[in-house]
């Protein structure tokens, strides 16, 4: 499976919490990688572990939170050997990430010019240069009046504008993967379909790859070369979009489809998913999912499934399947 | 910004109120030279323990010398040392409360109990304890009150570094490669520096409260600087007989320090409503 088109690959990531209630795996030996230039998404539900995978990939979990196992080799060098030191220089430069909520993403107290200058003078550009490298990003995320834009605080752009900053301020250093955590969750239908052809653009003009996390799967048909599916600190489907899209294999793919609303089909009650999200501290024996799955069986409870091929770079972790 | 500022500042009677009364000692203290018009150890036996009359505005004491410029010049003592104060205990509460609330961990265990020791001793026998041990001398009562009073600093900051250090911002900062010191300096300092100006102003007052306490018990500025607790103090044997020796340092001492709690509650109405002090 690993071929030279990788730009990260993750091996057995896992990431446990410690509370006081005990420990929670919040992912559980996840493995894929993301190919040179293009969007990955990583879907699932809230406290599935997709948000905490991509805070492990820049080594930015944080108390009680610790990785526990696995590597995310990346340009041929394990992320997780680095040291504090080594990784501020991977931070930025080759690994970004925008965040959920662009409202308090922004530092209240500077200018958006001089917020944006202080991400491209980290890469030793004199303060000038800086500047007026500044205001071309802001032209570049597509801001209206970038020279006056430039000179605002936070507090003036809306939060659509706060996020477009956000992502010129993170693509500014040309970094080759860029992990965008739910960008576009706290904006509205309209502004969402901007970013996100903001994002494939740029996408386009500097050649990274993206690592997407969402829930919304309106979005991950529209921009997504490949997804995985994640459920409760697993990752239990991988596939190019039109094989998830077309024939998703894991009931629990099957199961999120049949509750996206349609257009074309007139339904009465849109469909829900049985039951809750499993506790992860104790997380069931077996298939994490047999609780809720409707096609469950007395194996499922006892064997822990493997991700399988179904077909060429389609994999899943469901015993039915394998037949 | 700025202009925000002076708008709220002049709807803000608190403040307003304050900030003339700083003014005016601040005025006071510059110009003092001016002002008095005598030196605070000019001498005139003859006209010792006189009335407030129109040479000596607030009368004179047992050598003669003219309580009005005593007053005057006390105003730089207490404005000096309130000052230096400050900035002393400022730097060490402000460092020991970033390096706190930031790194967490037994960092912040070690300085939480260092800081709370110095909270749980009354501040006047601790400064008395470390003067008694240094020796009685202006420069010693700023050491003592500056060990004695950084902890407010160190405890406000920390509380708010700690909730700063999860914002969004601050978190996107690290992701795109900010070291711990520009995290620090760029991204917390100027956060907090609303409630470290606000506390600020509120220690000063405190800082001249305790100059003069220990001035008045002869632990502090050491005869014949005109410290308004020194003053107080020769006073108190003719209390009956010339109480404007008293009175009148004591008053300049509320009035001060009343101004600077105005100025400091107004500042805080303005800056940080939510801070608690």
């Amino acid at each position: 499976m690993k071929t030279d088109k990788d730009l990260v690959s993750i091996n057995d990531l896992s990431v446990s919490f410690n509370t006081s209630a005990g420990v929670v795996s919040a992912v559980d030996r996840v493995n894929f990688s993301i190919r040179k230039k293009e969007i990955f998404a990583l879907v699932g539900e809230s406290g599935c572990g997709k948000s905490t995978t991509a805070y492990a990939l820049m080594r930015l979990i944080s108390e009680p939170g610790e990785i526990t196992g696995g590597k995310i080799i990346f340009q041929g060098q394990d992320l997780l050997s680095l040291s504090r030191r080594e990784m501020f220089n991977i931070r930025g430069k080759k690994i970004s990430m925008i965040f959920q909520n662009p409202l308090d993403s922004l530092n209240p107290v500077y200018r958006i010019k001089s917020q944006l200058s202080e991400a491209i003078v980290l890469d030793k550009i004199s303060k000038k240069d800086a500047w007026k490298k500044a205001v071309e990003i802001i032209k570049e995320v597509r801001i209206p009046d970038p020279e006056e834009r430039a000179n605002s605080y936070p507090f003036e752009l809306s939060g659509g504008m706060r996020q477009r900053v956000m992502i010129g301020m993170m693509i500014s250093r040309n970094p080759q993967l860029l992990i965008a955590d739910e960008p576009t969750t706290a904006l509205d239908v309209t502004i969402q379909a901007q970013i996100l052809e903001i994002i494939k653009d740029l996408k386009e003009a500097i050649e990274t790859s993206i690592l997407l996390i969402t829930h919304d799967f309106g979005i991950v048909a529209e921009i997504a070369d490949r997804i995985a599916v994640m459920y409760a600190g697993k990752i239990v489907e991988i596939g190019e979009v039109f094989q998830i899209f077309e024939k998703p294999c894991h009931p629990y793919t099957q199961l999120l489809m049949g509750s996206l609303p349609r257009m074309n089909k007139k339904e009465g009650r849109l469909k829900t998913i049985f039951g809750n999200v499993p506790n992860l501290i104790n997380p069931p024996i077996g298939c994490r999912f047999h609780e809720r799955c409707p096609y469950s069986k007395k194996e499922c409870q006892e064997i822990e499934p493997k991700m399988e091929e179904v077909e060429k770079g389609h994999l899943c972790a469901c015993i039915l399947t394998r037949k | 910004m700025i202009n925000n500022f002076i708008k709220d500042g002049l709807k803000n009677k608190t403040f307003c109120v304050g900030f003339f009364i700083f003014f005016s000692v601040l005025f006071i203290a510059i110009f003092a030279d001016i002002i008095a018009p005598y030196t605070y150890d000019e001498m005139e036996i003859i006209n010792k323990l006189n009335n407030p009359n129109q040479q000596h505005l607030f009368g004179t004491d047992r050598y003669g010398r003219d309580i009005f410029s005593r007053v005057v010049y006390g105003s730089r003592i207490a404005l000096w040392v309130g000052l230096i104060v400050v900035i002393i205990e400022s730097f060490i509460g402000i460092s020991l409360g970033l390096l706190a609330g930031y790194y967490g961990g037994i960092t912040n265990r070690i300085i939480l109990f260092i800081t709370d020791l110095t909270w749980s001793m009354p501040p006047i026998i601790l400064a008395l304890a470390i003067i008694t041990m240094l020796g009685p001398s202006l420069n010693n009562v700023v050491t003592s009150i500056a060990i004695v009073s950084w902890a407010q600093f160190t405890r406000i900051v920390r509380a708010k570094t700690q909730s700063l250090k999860n914002m969004p911002f601050v978190e996107a900062a690290r992701a795109f490669g900010e070291n711990d010191f520009n995290i620090i300096f760029r991204y917390i300092l100027p956060n907090v520096m609303p409630s470290i100006i606000v506390i600020t102003t509120l220690a000063l007052p405190s800082a001249i409260l305790l100059t003069s306490s220990l001035g008045f018990l002869g632990l502090g500025a050491q005869p014949p600087l005109p410290d308004w607790g020194v003053i107080l103090y020769n006073g108190i044997p003719f209390i009956r007989k010339a109480p404007w020796i008293t009175i009148f340092p004591g008053f300049a001492i509320a009035y001060t320090v009343l101004g600077f709690n105005l100025l400091g509650e107004g500042l805080r109405d303005i800056l940080d409503p939510k801070l608690k002090i």
